[in-house]
C-alpha cells in the first residue's frame, strides 16, 4: 500500500517539478515529457500540469476558457478567479477569452467546431488520449482568418529573421540562426533583440528546445538565452546592463520574465515573453 | 504592429524647436515617384505630428544592421521628412529625445516592413503621455484622370475638425490623431477649409490628376488651424491600368505610353535619384558622426 502510495505521489510531483525546472518559455520539452509520462499519471495530474504552465506562461491578462474542474486547477495554481472563464455544459460556444482549454469535456462539447471555428491553434499540450489537454487560442474572426494571420507572421519572422543573421551586432550560435531563418523564432524577441543591438553588441546563445510537439506549426519560440559579446575591442555590455533595456520595455515588448542562469561557464539572461504571440508585430501597418 | 515605449522616459518631454536636417519640402522631392519606384525597393517618410511632443531625433535602422541609415535630427512638430527609397524589409524606426546619444535607447520605437514598390509615412502621433509611432501605407495609385486624397488630423488644441472643399466633406469631426481613407477627387484648385471648436483655417489646395495627397491638419501658432498639404505620390496616371502599384519597375503588360513620355520621366527619374543620392550622401555622413 504504501508502495502504491509512493508511485502515484511520484508520478504526480515528479513531472511538475521537472517541468518547473526547464526553461519555461519551452512548451514542447514540456509537452514532450507529459506526452510520455501522461500515460502513468491520471487526469488531475495532467490537469494540474496544464495549469502550472498556463499560471506561468500566458499572458497576465488574457482570459482562460476553461470547464469547472479546469477552473478549479487554474485557481490553484495561481490564476485569478477574474481571468477564468467557466464553460458551463450546454453552452453553445466557448466565445469570450483569449486562451481555451481543451479537455475532453470542452472536446466533447463543442466536437469539430473547436478546432475548425474557435480556436484552431495548439500552444501547448498536456497528457494523451482522454487526458490530453490542449491549450488553445481563441480566434475572435473565426479560424480561416486567424491561421492565415499565423501564416502571414510565419512568412514576416522568416524574413525577419534572415535580415537579422546579417546584423554584425548579433552572433547567434549555429542552431540559433537556423530558427531565426525559419521563421520560428517570436516577433517580440526579434523585435527586442535587433533593438538591443543598436547599443550594445549581442550573443544568442539558444531560443530553447525547439517547437512544442503539441503545438500547431508556426507557433513560435519565446524564449531566448542572451550575453554581452564584445564589440570593437569594448567590453560586452553586463548582463545587468541588457536586463535593464529589457526591464524599461512596455507591453507587448516587455519579457514575461527575465532570469540570470549559467550555461558551462557563461551567465547567461534568460529572455522569456508570454503566450500567445501577438500576430501581426512585423507588419506594415500601426 | 505597435509601438515600443521605454517606460523610464514615458512622459519625459522634449524641447520644441525645428532645427529640422529636413523641412517639409512639398513637390518632386517629397513625393513618393511611383513611377520611379524599383522592384525590391519601397519608400518611407518620417514625420512628427504631436503637438505637445518637443522636438525628436530620428533614426531609421535596417533589421540586418546596427548602425543608422537615416538621421532625423531636431524633428520637430509638423516636421514630414521628403520620401526615403530603401531596400525592401524590415526596418526599425526609432525616436531619441533631440540631442540624445545615438547608443542610447530609444524613449520609443516601431518597426515596420517595407514591401518592394510600396510607401509608408511612420508619424509620431498623439499627446506627448500617449504618443506612439504609427504606420501609415500611403497609396500610390488613382483610377485615370483622378486624384486621392487623406487627412490626418494632428491638431491637439482643436481635438475634433472638419475639412470642406468646394461643398464637399473630406472628414467630418475627425478626432485628433486619426487619419482617414483615400478618397477619389477630382483634380483642380481647391480652397480648402477646416474648422473645429471655433477656429478655422484655409488653403488652396491644386490637385493634379493622376496625383494623390495627404492633407495635414496642424496646430498653428495663436489658436488657428492650418493645413499642410502633402502630395504622396506624383504621376501615376503612367500606370497600366488595374496594375500592381510598382509604378513603371511593374511586369504588367500593357501597351507602352508614347516615347516622349519615356523620356521626360527618364529625365525626371535622373533628376530625382541625383537629387535623392546627394541628399542621402548627407544623411549618411551625419548618421555615421552621430555614432
Amino acid at each position: 500500500m504504501l508502495l502504491l502510495a509512493v508511485i502515484v505521489i511520484g508520478a504526480v510531483v515528479i513531472p511538475i517539478v521537472l517541468s518547473q525546472g526547464r526553461p519555461s518559455g519551452q512548451p514542447g520539452s514540456r509537452g514532450n515529457s507529459q506526452a510520455s509520462s501522461a500515460g502513468t499519471v491520471g487526469a488531475a495530474a495532467v490537469r494540474r500540469q496544464a495549469a502550472v504552465w498556463i499560471a506561468r506562461q500566458i499572458s497576465g491578462d488574457a482570459v482562460v476558457a476553461c470547464d469547472p474542474a479546469m477552473c478549479g486547477a487554474l485557481q490553484t495554481a495561481g490564476v485569478p478567479a477574474g481571468r477564468l472563464l467557466i464553460l458551463r455544459p450546454g453552452q453553445s460556444d466557448p466565445l469570450g477569452s483569449d486562451i481555451l482549454v481543451a479537455t475532453v469535456a470542452v472536446r466533447s462539447q463543442f466536437g469539430n467546431r473547436l478546432a475548425g471555428v474557435y480556436a484552431p491553434v495548439v500552444v501547448a499540450a498536456f497528457g494523451t488520449g482522454t487526458t490530453r489537454i490542449d491549450v488553445r487560442v481563441e480566434a475572435p474572426d473565426g479560424a480561416a482568418d486567424y491561421l492565415a494571420a499565423l501564416a502571414a507572421d510565419v512568412a514576416a519572422r522568416k524574413a525577419a529573421g534572415a535580415q537579422i543573421v546579417h546584423n554584425a551586432a548579433i552572433e547567434a550560435s549555429p542552431t540559433a540562426r537556423r530558427q531565426l531563418v525559419a521563421g520560428q523564432v517570436d516577433s517580440r524577441l526579434l523585435e527586442t533583440l535587433v533593438t538591443l543591438s543598436h547599443a550594445y553588441r549581442i550573443d544568442i546563445i539558444s531560443f530553447g528546445a525547439g517547437p512544442a510537439s503539441g503545438a500547431t506549426p508556426g507557433v513560435p519560440l519565446r524564449y531566448a538565452e542572451i550575453t554581452g559579446a564584445t564589440r570593437g575591442g569594448h567590453r560586452p555590455a553586463s548582463l545587468h546592463t541588457l536586463r535593464a533595456f529589457l526591464s524599461a520595455q512596455r507591453t507587448p515588448y516587455r519579457p514575461l520574465r527575465v532570469t540570470t542562469g549559467r550555461i558551462g561557464s557563461r551567465s547567461v539572461l534568460r529572455v522569456e515573453y508570454p503566450a500567445p504571440s501577438p500576430l501581426g508585430l512585423l507588419g506594415s501597418h500601426g | 504592429m505597435r509601438s515600443r515605449l521605454m517606460a523610464r522616459r514615458a512622459v519625459a518631454p522634449f524641447l520644441a524647436s525645428l532645427l529640422g536636417l529636413f523641412t517639409l519640402i512639398s513637390g518632386v522631392m517629397a513625393t513618393a515617384p511611383a513611377a520611379s519606384a524599383s522592384s525590391g525597393a519601397g519608400w518611407i517618410r518620417l514625420a512628427h505630428l504631436s503637438p505637445n511632443t518637443p522636438a525628436v531625433d530620428v533614426y531609421l535602422y535596417s533589421f540586418g544592421d546596427s548602425h543608422a541609415m537615416i538621421v532625423l535630427h531636431h524633428v520637430s512638430y509638423g516636421t514630414v521628412s521628403p520620401y526615403e527609397k530603401v531596400a525592401a524589409g524590415q526596418y526599425t524606426v526609432a525616436m531619441r529625445g533631440a540631442g540624445a546619444k545615438a547608443s542610447s535607447p530609444p524613449v520609443l520605437s516601431t518597426s515596420v516592413r517595407i514591401a518592394s514598390g510600396a510607401a509608408y509615412t511612420v508619424a509620431g502621433m498623439g499627446p506627448a503621455k500617449g504618443l506612439r509611432l504609427q504606420v501609415l501605407q500611403d497609396e500610390l495609385t488613382t483610377p485615370p484622370g483622378k486624384s486621392r486624397v487623406r487627412v490626418i488630423q494632428a491638431s491637439l488644441k482643436h481635438n475634433k475638425v472638419t475639412i470642406m472643399a468646394s461643398g464637399q466633406t473630406l472628414a467630418k469631426n475627425l478626432p485628433f490623431a486619426h487619419v482617414t481613407d483615400y478618397v477619389t477627387a477630382k483634380p483642380g484648385t481647391f480652397r480648402v477649409h477646416v474648422e473645429g471648436m471655433g477656429a478655422m483655417g484655409a488653403e488652396d489646395v491644386t490637385l493634379a490628376a493622376g496625383s494623390i495627397y495627404t492633407l495635414v491638419v496642424l496646430d498653428s501658432t495663436g489658436n488657428g488651424l492650418e493645413i499642410d498639404p502633402l502630395e504622396d505620390a506624383a504621376g501615376s496616371t503612367v500606370m497600366p491600368t488595374g496594375g500592381a502599384a510598382t509604378g513603371l519597375g511593374g511586369t504588367a503588360s500593357t501597351p507602352a505610353p508614347s516615347p516622349a513620355l519615356w523620356v521626360s520621366l527618364v529625365a525626371a527619374g535622373a533628376l530625382i535619384a541625383s537629387a535623392g543620392a546627394f541628399r542621402m550622401r548627407r544623411v549618411r555622413s551625419i548618421a555615421r558622426h552621430a555614432r
